[in-house]
């Protein structure tokens, strides 16, 4: 007896909740749902200085600049910028902007951001504003900034350091990533720690009140289910599709696929000067000996684009004449391995991560199966992206590594500055001529001065020095809902300023 | 009795700082969380500050001690990447993982009961064969594969269910389901085999010569001492259930301890992952013993002992 009562105890409790809860399906017309590849810390750079939070910080924050679809630096909260003298810029704000609480956006909402940038405990935007040493409002609207030393790209830094209220923020201290307020088209209205945000549209936005009204941020780390969703109708936009899945997403009468120019640089990093490797026409056989063509289209099924030097695609500075200079010629690097007196080749490490980039390990295997055609025989190794990044970031990796180097300021200064500046930060194969070029550019404030300056370093690295294994960019790839009107930046973050729904 | 007790508690606290010295050792010999934390665009100037910010530049064996400290008052430590306590972010994800693991383990009993008594009770019979089926499968199909293909079948062919999230009983069908597979299929092999051994019992054949019919013989007298096998492994079930959850949280998009505890590994999030580790194992061992006092108190040889 007792036990009928128990199980019907049950079935009340399971009968009773299916009444009250509502269908899954059920999404208001102007609702739509994105889905965040990676759990989100926080929503305060400060804290967690990442691509898959920005997804939703960008939404709710604005920037003093932004970069368009070609990666040119457009006005945002800043109107405009001129340099006053080789180190001190000048902005011009936008007035009459309010945050989402009230509080007003100024000149001092600059000079505090810029502050915190620096000062917050454990940081993660020092390297962004560490030089500036003073900050001056001569006005409410306008701001000028004093660096240490000549910083051409300032304005570029920020298109990624977000505005925020000063009162709000200090009050709030390390808890106003949690519940942050911004001057953003969208407001935090809750959150499901480990599974998803709900924004919605900000009435007072100063670019106009956002034609969708509710944005879910759903959290997915398993590539499969995210497809899934997407092909369900449950999500209106996943991010970075695996190539294989194209073919399968466009044939759905929901979804199809976006494609535009991204900015993840792939290329073998060459992790030593010692010899054989630190000969460079070592380093030059190594180029000419992969055959990017091939793994392109059949590794990446043509979602990649070839290219030279570390300067991206959409990025000004780039040099484009130079994409098929070191195409696959055999017979060429045999000649070279011969005159740098290693005719029969030799034996190198190769390591790549597992799973962290499009088709990783598939394309470290092809590339270690070309080098056996020349006789550099191959030992792969694969490692956990962790460990990885780690040794590669203290230059403890020796031989190759199949790694992706990104651009967040849109600006060719940062891949030599991380890379390939012998007083950078991780630089492995260096060369003087680098250095002097590098620094003349990185100090040179005006801009075509400066990209011609950026052009010819290019050209001496890709040609004399070949200081690593140039392969290819991949293309960005969203999978959108049929019904979601949106267009994409090369940046991996989601601007939804001006999406639509068609219906 | 109690010093039966005392003793197990001893093994449990060993088994405790065994647990989180290997997970430290191993999460400290394989990357550095400071590199991850601040990722591409650190220079070694901003690595050596939070490095230093963090303690991190401290001796390991000091670390690991100060770390022991802290739990031995009450403090498991502060995630590195979340600057929040270990404690409030296991809290927040505990619901939804006790929610998880809970269903399918209930889930699991009955079912695995009923088709384990089901088995033996028709051995031989198409129903015993089925059940013997369905138990292989169970135990031998890898939950990734099990839980993608349910999402085919259950979200995109049929529509029935949503594909993943957290929320509505909807969303708890899929996940439990796939999570409670496996120790169903051991606890039905298991029960069913326990239940023929007893069947053989004199005792039994006393019960069914006095004239009780099948059913009751089952009910009455067989399952009370087929039980007992049964019991301890559902306390180990628990184990293989949390294990479970790792790959079926991260496919289902469910916001469990199983995910935290991943994110932690990979962000080499030691502070964390100790703590998940402390809580995980404080859990098992809790049941294996809450498993032996149920054991003692259907088993009067283990009381006396």
């Amino acid at each position: 007896m007792r036990t009928r009562g128990v199980s019907l105890f049950v079935l009340i409790v399971l009968l009773g909740g299916g009444l009250v809860s509502p269908p899954a399906s059920a999404q208001a017309p102007s609702s739509i749902t994105i889905v965040v590849p990676a759990d989100i810390r926080s929503l305060d750079k400060a804290v967690e200085n990442l691509f898959n939070s920005a997804i939703v910080g960008h939404n709710i924050f604005d920037r003093l600049f932004q970069f368009d679809e070609n990666m040119h630096l457009q006005p945002m909260l800043a109107l405009s910028s001129r340099t006053i003298n080789e180190t001190t810029w000048e902005f011009k704000l936008r007035q009459g902007v309010r945050f989402q609480n009230g509080e007003p956006f100024n000149a001092e909402t600059v000079r505090y951001t810029v502050n915190r940038a620096l000062n917050f405990p454990r940081s993660a935007l020092p390297y962004l504003v560490r030089d500036i040493t003073n900050i001056e409002t001569p006005d409410p609207y306008t701001v000028r900034m004093t660096s240490r030393t000549p910083d051409p790209i300032l304005p570029n830094k920020f298109a990624w350091i977000d505005m925020v209220p000063p009162k709000y923020a200090e009050q709030q201290g390390a808890n106003f990533g949690e519940g942050p307020v911004g001057t953003g088209p969208y407001r935090l209205v809750s959150w499901n720690k480990g599974s998803e945000l709900v924004t919605e549209a900000n009435p007072d936005y100063w670019g106009g009140k956002p034609a969708i009204s509710r944005v879910v941020y759903r959290i997915v780390t398993e590539p499969s289910t995210r497809t899934a969703m997407l092909l369900n109708g449950e999500a209106d936009l996943i991010t970075n599709v695996d190539p294989d899945l194209v073919e399968r997403i466009n044939a759905s009468p929901r979804a199809k696929i976006l494609r535009g120019p991204g900015l993840r640089r792939m290329l073998l990093v060459i992790g030593q000067q010692a010899e054989p490797l630190g000969d460079v026409r070592v380093r030059q056989a190594l180029n000419y000996a992969v055959d990017r063509d091939s793994i392109i289209r059949n590794i990446l099924r043509g979602y990649a684009r070839k290219t030279m030097g570390l300067v991206q695609y959409v990025v000004p500075g780039h040099l484009t004449q130079l994409d098929g200079y070191y195409d696959y010629n055999p017979g060429k690097a045999k000649e070279l391995l011969e005159a740098a007196g290693v005719p029969n080749g030799f034996t190198v490490d190769m390591y790549t991560p597992v799973g962290t980039f499009p088709k990783d390990k598939e394309t470290a295997e092809a590339i270690a199966s070309q080098y056996q055609r020349i006789g550099i025989r191959v030992n792969l190794i694969t490692m956990e992206w962790g460990k990885f990044f780690a040794q590669l970031n203290s230059k403890q990796m020796r031989g190759l590594s199949y790694m992706r180097y990104g651009n967040s300021v849109g600006d060719p200064s940062e891949g030599y500055f991380y890379s390939f500046w012998s007083k950078g930060v991780r630089p492995y194969v260096t060369d003087a001529r680098i250095d002097e070029m590098f620094e003349k550019a990185q100090g040179t404030v005006d801009k075509q001065r400066r990209l011609a300056l950026y052009r010819e370093l290019e050209r001496h690295a890709i040609t004399q020095v070949a200081p690593q294994v140039f392969l290819f960019e991949l293309d960005n790839l969203w999978g959108l809902s049929r019904r979601l009107n949106w267009s994409q930046t090369p940046e991996e973050t989601v601007n939804l300023r001006g999406a639509r729904l068609s219906q | 009795m109690s010093r039966y007790l005392s003793l197990r508690l001893l093994q449990s606290v060993v088994v405790l700082f065994l647990a989180t010295f290997l997970a430290f050792a191993l999460l400290h010999l394989a990357g550095d969380p400071v590199q991850l934390m601040l990722g591409e665009t650190a220079t070694q100037q901003d690595i050596a500050r939070l490095r230093a910010e963090l303690r991190l530049d401290r001796p390991l064996a000091l670390q690991y001690l100060q770390w022991v400290r802290g739990v031995v008052h009450g403090d498991v430590g502060e995630s590195l990447r979340y600057q929040q306590s270990a404690t409030r972010l296991v809290a927040e994800r505990l619901p939804a993982s006790l929610l998880l693991a809970g269903s399918a383990m209930v889930l699991a009993v009955i079912a695995g009961s009923v088709l384990g008594l089901l088995a033996a009770a028709y051995r031989n019979s198409w129903i015993d064969h089925t059940v013997r089926i369905v138990a292989v499968l169970g135990q031998s199909i890898p939950f990734f594969w099990l839980a993608l293909m349910f999402i085919v079948v259950f979200s995109l062919i049929l529509g029935w269910l949503p594909t993943s999230g957290y929320g509505t009983w909807r969303h708890l069908v899929l996940p439990a389901v796939t999570l409670s597979l496996l120790s169903m299929a051991r606890i039905a092999r298991l029960l069913r085999s326990a239940l023929l051994d007893v069947m053989n019992e004199d005792y039994i054949r006393t019960a069914r010569g006095k004239g009780l019919d099948l059913k009751r013989v089952v009910v009455r007298h067989a399952l009370k001492n087929a039980a007992l096998p049964v019991i301890t492994v559902i306390a180990l079930q628990f184990g293989a259930v949390f294990g479970g959850a790792i790959i079926t949280e991260t496919i289902f998009g469910w916001p469990g301890i199983g995910r935290l505890s991943i994110d932690a590994a990979v962000g080499r999030d030691y502070p964390l992952f100790q703590g998940i580790v402390v809580l995980s194992a404080l859990t098992f061992v809790t049941l294996n013993l809450l498993a032996d006092l149920v054991y003692a108190a259907l088993d009067p040889r283990i009381r006396y002992a």
